[in-house]
């Protein structure tokens, strides 16, 4: 029986986790996976990766919350294995705070990490500026190293990789059955959707081996996420913004605002800042499209558009996609339009 | 006045601390001296993971637990100054497990956000069925000491390396107070069949994707209940209480079982790098011995305050039992007529 032969455009965290999906699940599929940019260079590489969600306006809290419960009970079995150093990924604990919020509304994501609970007023003594917390225990995925670890598992399923920018699809059509676009931002030009935009963030890594826990502001624009080798702390939120230089007066800011809620930030040495532009949208696209090509139905699945929260949701998305792409290749193709 | 403080541990050192903040500007002139055979990084309390943590219940020891508490507070007030990397101070949350459900422990009020384990948290530690998820404070020793020795530098408190072999020694040589900080080795200065060592020994791991501590209560077995601490550069592994075990040498047996327990507990440690083993030995006691004693010596007598017997939790009491004895120097003081009240303002 031929293989059908699918391609997955794009090997962030989103991509390589579809990919992998694919090639270990569908046996009858060869999948290549392609893109320009590989780790370290892509935008995961250099997310914190601290598992946490914001609510999309227009997709159903049932599917959001199955995106985060898929990702989060996939990324804890690794964290409770073997695997777990080389894929990067571990246990976190801390704390989200909030200056005027009330924290009365539990996130849709509350039961599904761990231990979930208001912080105490003992907790809220070190946070004057703050009025009231939650605390949690979440999941940290590290791409520098896990994307690696991903790569391994989805060339041991027997997937191929080309280092090769997609620029029109047209080119592409020709050669394979299925295509799967996790191009992020990318696909701002590769399908031209316009509701794709950048939401900048810059973010400094740190060396302060000392801090153990998270803490977050609830306005996402100021935090601190201990890693594996260093601390990153952040960050900015500048939508529209396409700047990949590292803005001095953003450093500065970051390193003001942490040192407020961490004060023993002031002895950590500044190891240098990273910029990243996230593939901001209003929800992410995770969805089948079949394109008319020279007589030939091609699904085109979608699975891109996850903002600040792409390894948050890369598993669980990239489950749906998978479902997608068997459906498609079960379902008949719509007819053709007169 | 002379006081003589013999130990450099973590007792040892804070009491002296203790010491010079109560009485510097009381007693003039007030001479502190240390005397120990070993000094940090080769002290007990430098090996410690620096985990604070009391033992479950203090029975009816309420002394402690007040001591336990002075020293939570005191470290935790600590964590805002600039002094606080230096310490080797920081917070780091953790999972306490037992085998079966027990009432909550003496220190529940005393550390961060102490909560019982949901079921989801207890499922990642299969064997154990209980347990409770909070924040404590850890103490390096192998930087607190160094931090502490710089302290009392800056303020002429002099260091000898020579091992004491008699309280007696030190008075003759002109000490008015003594205070005995010498650890596991007290009864070498005055026999106490109440203190015994308890050998524990322990890996250092390069884990750093380790961000909890995991402490385990085994009630009913004995051997090893273990505990895997990570530290501000490396992760300690233990868990074996030896009573009555004096020796100081690292055991490939224990290194064996405890390696072995700890990544059943923590999977992700198989791919972790050991560093080196490291041996020490609890001053072991079945209450801390925090008191005076006056010695005769003809034609004279001495005062002696012991500050000795924390066990596993020196880390954990350092500080209240410090106050503690710098109370009962002042009481000395005070019985000796040498207390100045302060100078009244003209």
């Amino acid at each position: 029986m031929k293989r059908v032969k699918v391609l997955v455009i794009g090997a962030g965290v989103v991509g390589l986790s579809t990919a992998v999906c694919i090639a270990e699940t569908l046996s009858y599929c060869s999948v290549t996976l392609t893109a320009e940019k590989f780790s370290p260079d892509t935008t995961s590489d250099g997310a914190a990766g601290i598992l946490f969600a914001s609510e999309f306006p227009d997709v159903p809290l049932e599917r959001q919350q199955r995106w985060f419960k898929e990702t989060f009970d996939h990324l804890l079995a690794i964290a409770d294995s073997p695997q777990a150093s080389d894929a990067g990924v571990f246990l976190c604990s801390g704390y989200q705070i909030f200056k005027d919020v009330p924290c009365d509304k539990k996130p849709f994501w509350s039961d599904l990490v761990l231990g979930f609970r208001n912080m105490t007023h003992h907790e809220m003594k070190r946070f004057p500026n703050h009025k009231c917390g939650q605390a949690f225990t979440t999941l940290k995925c590290e791409c520098l190293s896990y994307l690696p670890w991903l790569e391994k598992r989805f060339r041991e399923a027997g997937g191929q990789i080309r280092r090769e920018k997609v620029t029109n699809l047209q080119k592409v059509y020709q050669e394979y059955d299925v295509i799967v676009n996790c191009s992020g931002l990318g696909s701002r030009f590769l399908v031209k959707d316009e509701e794709v935009y950048p939401i900048r963030g810059q973010v400094l890594k740190v060396n302060a081996p000392w801090l153990k826990s998270f803490i977050r502001d609830g306005d996402g624009k100021t935090y601190i996420y201990p890693g594996i080798k260093y601390v990153t702390i952040g960050g900015t939120r500048q939508a529209n913004d396409w700047r990949l230089e590292v803005d001095k007066e953003d450093s500065n800011g970051i390193m003001e605002r942490c040192k407020q809620l961490e004060a023993s930030l002031q002895n950590a040495q500044v190891i240098g800042p990273w910029v990243g532009l996230r593939p901001g949208r209003a929800n992410p696209r995770v969805e089948l499209e079949y394109l008319y090509v020279q007589g030939r139905h091609i699904p085109l699945v979608h699975n891109y558009g996850h903002g600040g929260w792409g390894i948050t949701l890369s598993w669980g998305t990239a489950l749906e996609a998978l479902d997608l792409v068997r459906r498609s290749l079960i379902e008949k193709p719509p007819r053709a339009r007169l | 006045m002379k006081v003589c403080i013999i130990g450099a541990g973590v007792i040892g050192l804070s009491t002296a601390q203790s010491i010079y903040q109560h009485f510097h500007d009381r007693v003039t002139p007030l001479t502190i001296e240390v005397y120990a055979d070993v000094f940090t990084p080769l002290t007990t309390s430098d090996g410690a993971a620096g985990l604070w943590q009391p033992y479950l219940y203090d029975k009816g020891n309420v002394q402690e637990t007040k001591w336990n508490k002075e020293t939570f507070d005191y470290i935790l007030s600590c964590l805002r100054s600039p002094e606080s990397v230096k310490m080797g101070i920081f917070l780091q949350s953790g999972y306490d497990l037992c085998t079966e459900t027990v009432p909550h422990p003496s220190f529940k009020d005393i550390v961060l956000g102490h909560r019982e384990l949901t079921k989801r948290e207890l499922a990642m530690f299969p064997g154990y069925s209980y347990g409770w998820f909070n924040t404590t404070l850890m103490i390096e020793g192998k930087t607190y000491l160094p931090w502490l020795m710089d302290w009392l530098k800056q303020r002429s408190v002099t260091f000898h390396q020579r091992k004491i072999d008699s309280f007696r020694e030190l008075a003759d040589s002109g000490a008015d107070v003594i205070i005995n900080c010498s650890g596991v080795r007290s009864g070498e200065l005055q026999p106490d069949p109440d203190l015994q060592p308890a050998r524990g020994q322990i890996i250092k791991v390069d884990a750093p994707w380790l961000k909890h501590w995991i402490n385990t209560n085994h009630f009913s077995s004995s051997g090893i209940s273990p505990y895997i601490i990570p530290g501000s550069r490396l992760v300690t592994v233990g868990g074996v209480f030896q009573v009555g075990n004096w020796n100081r040498m690292n055991s490939s047996a224990d290194h064996k079982e405890i390696w072995e327990t700890a990544c059943k507990l923590e999977p992700s440690l198989q791919h972790a790098r050991i560093v080196e083993d490291w041996t020490g030995l609890r001053p072991a006691r079945s209450k801390v011995r925090l008191e005076r004693e006056t010695i005769q010596s003809r034609p004279n007598s001495f005062e002696v305050i012991h500050n000795y017997g924390h066990g596993g939790f020196g880390m954990t009491i350092h500080r209240g039992c410090a106050e503690e004895a710098a109370r009962l120097f002042g009481e000395i003081l005070e019985q000796k007529g040498l207390l100045t009240h302060p100078r009244s303002r003209l």
